[in-house]
């Protein structure tokens, strides 16, 4: 095929976003940064190893319960927002800063092409990190234990679902932030540390503005919260949470494909 | 693209394969797989349960039944769901999935070993667990439980446990997580939460555990019991079936669509027990057979009442079309009717 | 035949930084040269020309569509942009490939295109290392391979052998020469004006952002050669070649710096002195020659206040 056989039309979407995802999840996904990420994410695993080769005498908690403040505070509350923010933000502006976006800018996909595959390969790479770090934390926590790696097994599913529908919004939140700034990782690391670090556990109807009140509702069997949190944490139904996350999710993406749309990127030697 | 290829074929592997092991360890693991109709969650109700029985509630909120007889509550009953809901955020129609209740049989109370002063030796009364999955606001759940001076709360192993401190009864709440709530006396509860960290529970009882397994997959509701509470039924029930022979064990199962089904198995102690228990049932159907003059329905519930011996066992089937209980519900409504028109006589006569 | 590339009173600003004012020009097939030094406006008129930049006044087309939002332009353009940036961990074959299946290629005419155009850059034998290990002239030569894999009509081409050897800087000057043969728009951008003289007579000369020429290499020629050059000569016999120069009809000054022992000549056609400085090299002892202003900026200044 040359160029005289081709249509002057600019290539369709899915076949154009799917051959931008493998070259993206290729330049996203062996990295270092990934490497880094995914030692975090294991964390949870060496500690529910270490807990089973020397059990704390007089532990009060099972494996299901150890497993599920795993899930519900280091996880969906703390970590994957974190991931979020390193990746999402980086979406572009990796692309812009290592001067490669033109390659992708002077073919004929378009912008939203562009985009999307970049947010799959995201999705792919965050997704490939975490889910066999919650799955083997989950083994190691639970199997073997007088519960049984199979008492909690459809709360795992969901756990994974939670994830990486926290792992979507968060992306979403992100990728509009690094489309929309220059320097995208002070405000996130604001937004995530002050926002939703303290905001979440207002008294009232503060929670109701973030993210992560929802996210972490959707951990069925989270522990009850402690001291003031008790006091003035808020849950939401699940049904609730899914619709709340996937909203924010797809309008922080529509912006995010509409600024970048629109915008010019002067990448210059 | 290698590389990246590998790496995402080599997560999922690692995820499937731990996402297998577990559900495969669910379904076929000894220790927690579900055993009949009773959920793994609900393996730690405790091994002397005598009569454990359960009721699904979505399946009954989805069926047609619920549909055609469900929705008329007495005002009563609807205002008090009303205040449940409002407390609790709990609506037992959208939020509960299901009820597993486990009742000990009555033993002797060790702090009233002493006969009392009429020579009766006091019992622990029969102690009711209630076991529901579902969907829980914890939060309000949770909020709605103290009253002060009235429960005392507890956080133990994980799981957050209300006990009632009035003095009045040793009742206690403890709710699992957001889908599981425990309810039921103190010792009882204790029990249970025993178990669960022990893995000890309903599978140590051999003998409960096969009455289970007999249960229909899929039934809405179900119900099995052992000797040790049946022998006192039919005793303390008193008339008829107080000269019924002992009943070792029954397990009763049904389901509300298309028609209301129940199927029951009772195990006497010999053939002839049980022919004796079968003969008793068929005396009760020709009762209502009898009856039909006043009430036609009468006669459509005996012909639907099947009764048949197998060894020392006894079958009874039972199917009532929602038609028919429609109609005993109207001629029901009809005879509340007609004893409030007498009222006003009554009145003059006052 | 329809120009494939047009601007029409194109001016770009950043802020209040002209980088390019009211530029007009109509390019067909062939070479054509864009001449001037760093930072003249070459590199905002190729981002305006590729698409990567809107105009701020007037209008830039390629191919018959605004430049700024029709990527299905590209299935007929390929850009071989100045920065030195690859998708570093890929190798070379991997990133022809990669950008191919962009285009719309499937994975075996990627594969075959792909080799083929390394071949032409002459890279085959590292085609399967990965391009962060590649020389500067290495890099440069995969980057033209991935703007010219997909066999576009129109070539924006930004100082394309910067860092390659004088074997390949040939190979590819030859390549861009048969391009423009055979019919492709190739638009080459660079700093240095003898690199141009070996692929096209057809130049446009850009200054502080205006194009200051268009034309004919000769013109620009003949213009530059109006213009004095500083050149310095160091001889066994300073004196006897002096005297010799001073003969020559376009020498404009020439100084005899006692310190050193160097002479300062400023000359027009620079050509006719240095041939004739070569015939006298033997008789004076010229040891050393060196021109001290032949920057494009000094040109380019002159050209200006002209």
């Amino acid at each position: 095929m040359t160029s005289e056989t081709l249509s002057l039309a600019t290539r369709p979407l899915w076949p154009a976003t799917k051959d931008v995802l493998l070259i993206s999840i290729e330049r996203m996904l062996p990295r270092p940064r990934s490497f880094w990420v995914f030692l975090l994410l294991s964390l949870p695993v060496a500690f529910g190893a270490l807990l089973r080769i020397y059990p704390p005498p007089g532990l009060p908690l099972t494996g299901f319960e150890l497993y599920g403040m795993v899930i519900a505070l280091f996880f969906v509350r703390n970590l994957l927002p974190l991931v979020a923010l390193l990746f999402g933000s980086a979406l572009i502006s990796d692309a812009v800063d290592s001067k490669t976006l033109t390659y992708f800018l002077t073919r004929p996909i378009s912008r939203l092409s562009i985009f999307l595959g970049e947010f799959l390969a995201y999705l792919v790479t965050v997704l490939t990190l975490t889910v066999p770090c919650v799955v083997v934390t989950y083994l190691v926590l639970c199997a073997a234990t007088p519960q049984g790696a199979g008492f909690g097994a459809p709360d795992l599913v969901q756990d994974l679902a939670a994830c990486a529908l926290t792992l979507f919004t968060y992306g979403a939140v992100f990728a509009l932030l690094g489309v929309s700034l220059k320097r995208p990782l002070i405000p996130g690391l604001l937004f995530l540390f002050v926002w939703e670090g303290f905001v979440a556990n207002f008294p009232g109807d503060a929670p109701n503005y973030t993210l992560t009140a929802y996210a972490r509702s959707l951990i069925r069997h989270r522990p009850a919260e402690e001291g003031l949190a008790e006091l003035f944490s808020k849950f939401f139904g699940v049904g609730e949470s899914v619709l709340v996350l996937g909203f924010v999710g797809v309008v922080s993406l529509a912006l995010a494909i509409w600024i970048f749309s629109r915008r010019e990127y002067v990448i210059s030697s | 693209m290698n590389r990246s290829r590998r790496l995402i074929l080599t997560a999922a592997a690692v995820s499937a394969l731990g996402i297998t092991f577990s559900f495969s360890a669910r379904v076929t693991g000894t220790a927690r797989a579900a055993v009949g109709p009773v959920p793994p969650e609900a393996l730690a109700l405790p091994a002397d349960s005598a009569v454990v029985m359960g009721f699904d509630v979505r399946a009954l909120t989805g069926s047609q039944f619920y549909a055609k007889f469900g929705g008329e509550g007495e005002p009563g009953r609807v205002e008090a769901l009303a205040e449940i809901e409002r407390k609790t955020g709990l609506n037992p129609a959208r939020d509960i999935d299901s009820v597993v209740v486990a009742v000990r049989p009555q033993t002797e109370d060790p702090k009233s070993a002493e006969p009392a002063l009429d020579g009766v030796r006091r019992h622990r009364p029969e102690n009711a667990l209630v076991f529901v999955t579902g969907r829980f606001d914890a939060a309000r759940l949770e909020a709605s439980i103290p009253e002060t001076g009235k429960a005392s709360k507890e956080r133990r192993d994980g799981v957050t446990i209300y006990r009632e401190a009035s003095g009045k009864s040793n009742g206690a709440v403890a709710l699992l997580d957001a889908g599981i709530l425990v309810a039921g006396d103190t010792a009882s509860v204790d029990t249970f939460l025993a178990n669960r960290a022990s893995g000890r529970g309903i599978r140590d009882n051999a003998a409960l555990v096969s009455l289970l397994e007999s249960v229909e997959p899929g039934s809405t509701f179900w119900a099995v019991g052992g000797p040790s509470v049946l022998s006192r039924v039919t005793s303390e029930i008193g008339g008829p079936a107080a000269n019924l022979p002992a009943i070792k064990q029954v397990v009763a199962y049904g389901h509300l669509d298309p028609e209301v089904g129940m199927t029951a198995t009772a195990e006497a102690a010999d053939a002839k027990s049980a022919t004796k228990i079968a003969d008793v049932l068929r005396g009760f159907s020709a009762l209502l057979s009898l009856q039909a003059g006043q009430k036609a329905e009468l006669a459509q519930i005996a012909d639907s009442i099947s009764v048949a011996t197998e060894d020392d066992k006894v079958h009874v089937k039972a199917t009532i079309t929602h038609e028919l209980i429609d109609s005993l519900k109207k001629s029901a409504g009809s005879h509340v009717r007609t004893h409030k028109g007498v009222a006003p006589d009554e009145n003059e006569i006052q | 035949m329809t120009p494939r590339v047009v601007f029409k009173k194109a001016s770009r600003w950043y802020g209040p930084v002209m980088a390019l004012n009211d530029v007009s020009f109509e390019l067909g097939p062939g070479v054509y040269g864009l001449l001037g030094p760093n930072g003249a406006g070459k590199s905002s008129l190729l981002k305006l020309a590729c698409g990567q930049l809107r105009p701020s006044q007037g209008t830039v087309e390629l191919l018959g569509r605004p430049a700024f939002g029709s990527p299905e332009v590209f299935h007929s353009v390929g850009l071989c942009s100045d920065t030195d940036a690859l998708f570093e961990d890929f190798t070379g074959f991997q990133f022809v490939c990669a950008l191919l299946s962009l285009n719309g290629f499937g994975s075996i005419q990627a594969s075959r295109l792909a080799t083929e155009v390394i071949e032409t850059v002459d890279l085959k034998d590292a085609m399967h290392r990965k391009v962060g290990g590649y020389s500067k002239g290495m890099r440069q030569r995969i980057k033209l391979a991935q703007a010219l894999a997909h066999k576009p009509e129109v070539l924006f081409l930004d100082e394309p052998l910067t860092g390659m050897d004088p074997q390949n800087r040939k190979r590819i000057s030859d390549l861009m020469k048969r391009l423009g043969d055979e019919g492709r728009t190739v638009l080459v951008s660079t700093h240095i004006l003898h690199e141009l003289e070996q692929v096209t007579r057809r130049v446009l000369l850009i200054h502080n952002g205006r194009v200051l020429a268009e034309g004919d290499l000769g013109e620009i020629r003949d213009l530059l050669d109006r213009h004095p050059r500083s050149v310095r000569l160091r001889a066994r016999d300073p004196r006897g070649l002096a005297r010799e120069l001073v003969l020559l009809p376009d020498l404009v000054s020439l100084t005899l710096e006692d310190a050193s022992g160097h002479l300062l000549a400023e000359i027009r056609k620079p050509d006719a002195f240095f041939a004739r400085v070569q015939e006298l090299s033997v008789a004076c002892g010229v040891e050393e020659m060196w021109v001290t202003d032949e920057n494009l900026e000094s040109v380019f200044s002159y050209l200006v206040s002209k």
